[in-house]
């Protein structure tokens, strides 16, 4: 009896499961204004961080790369990311937003309302994975994360490879 | 069997003049772009925001054109709908994103694709789903000025 309650639960989370609930999970967490570890630790569940990391390396270095090149930046770059993406999220707690997406749009878009009236849109991309919604880029006004990253790390990487930019 | 001389006029003439039909047809129906798509396949993306993204602007990648809008519309969801055709040498990594950039301060806007690492490409009528809106000066200016202002009163 246990084992089918358990299978049944499993099977409505699997069903309810969607972007729009990851995307709430996080921002429950921001709302509840807990610290940036407790953001970061929600923050692992649903950032797909593979593929974020080959994007940011982007694709000539990241098919010239080993095995465990690629695995090594990926392990240096997440908690970075993580800490990137939580400090950033924590600051939603100061706005008034809302969520106008529909909960299984791949594009989670984020209505923020400025103090002068004008809003800001936060769009987070979702990626089926494994049956989890997991986040593989966000833009704020139009300006992707990933592409800050790519661009802030491009010249680096080209010039030392893929793990040389973390020798400084 | 030898035909006389005006039948052979006529059955000249008659496919002749279906020869010129037909081209005609081609030249100013949508028979046309059936032949003029066949080099090329679709695509789209939805943005929040286009800015001054037109049918007919290019579609550049690494600031090569290999592509161009071929429609906008507004979906159920308010969003701008963008179906555009690319080169069908031009495969695109189907984890791809899309971006509409300005051609500086007085330029138009254009699409601007960004390849992923899949080595799966995208098909015909696929869905570039990591597409970012056009960066709106406008938007930029009331936001830096509402932080000077936050700021201001702050101190």
């Amino acid at each position: 009896m246990r084992v089918l309650l358990l299978t049944l639960l499993l099977v409505c989370n699997l069903a309810l499961a969607n972007p729009g609930s990851s995307l709430r999970e996080i921002i429950t967490v921001v709302e509840q204004k807990k610290p940036v570890a407790s953001i970061k630790k929600t923050l692992t569940k649903f950032l797909y961080v593979n593929s974020i990391a080959a994007e940011i390396a982007g694709r000539a270095a990241w098919r010239a790369a080993e095995s465990a090149e690629r695995k090594q930046f990926t392990t240096l770059l997440s908690d970075h990311l993580l800490s990137y993406y939580a400090e950033t999220i924590k600051n939603l707690a100061r706005y008034k937003y809302s969520f106008i997406s529909r909960p299984n749009s791949k594009r989670q878009v984020l209505r923020v309302n400025n103090p002068n009236g004008s809003s800001t849109d936060l769009v987070v991309f979702f990626q089926k994975i494994n049956g989890s919604w997991l986040i593989v880029d966000s833009s704020f006004n139009g300006i992707s994360i990933v592409a800050q990253w790519r661009a802030k790390l491009n010249a680096r990487i080209k010039s030392r490879g893929l793990n040389g930019i973390w020798h400084d | 069997m030898v035909r006389p001389r005006g039948e052979l006029f006529r059955i000249t003439m008659f496919f002749a003049v279906v020869f010129l039909a037909v081209t005609f047809s081609f030249s100013f129906s949508n028979w046309g772009s059936i032949f003029r798509h066949s080099n090329t396949y679709e695509l789209h993306a939805f943005f929040e925001e286009i800015g001054n993204l037109r049918i007919g602007s290019p579609v550049k990648l690494s600031g090569v054109v290999v592509g161009k809008v071929e429609k906008i519309s507004l979906n159920s969801d308010y969003q701008a709908e963008v179906l555009f055709r690319i080169k069908n040498e031009v495969k695109i990594p189907s984890d791809s994103s899309i971006k509409v950039v300005t051609q500086g301060i007085i330029g138009g806007n254009y699409l601007s694709l960004t390849p992923g690492v899949s080595e799966q490409a995208l098909r015909s009528h696929a869905t570039i789903e990591r597409s970012h809106s056009a960066f709106i000066m406008e938007n930029f200016i009331n936001k830096a000025i509402s932080e000077f202002g936050s700021k201001g009163s702050n101190k």
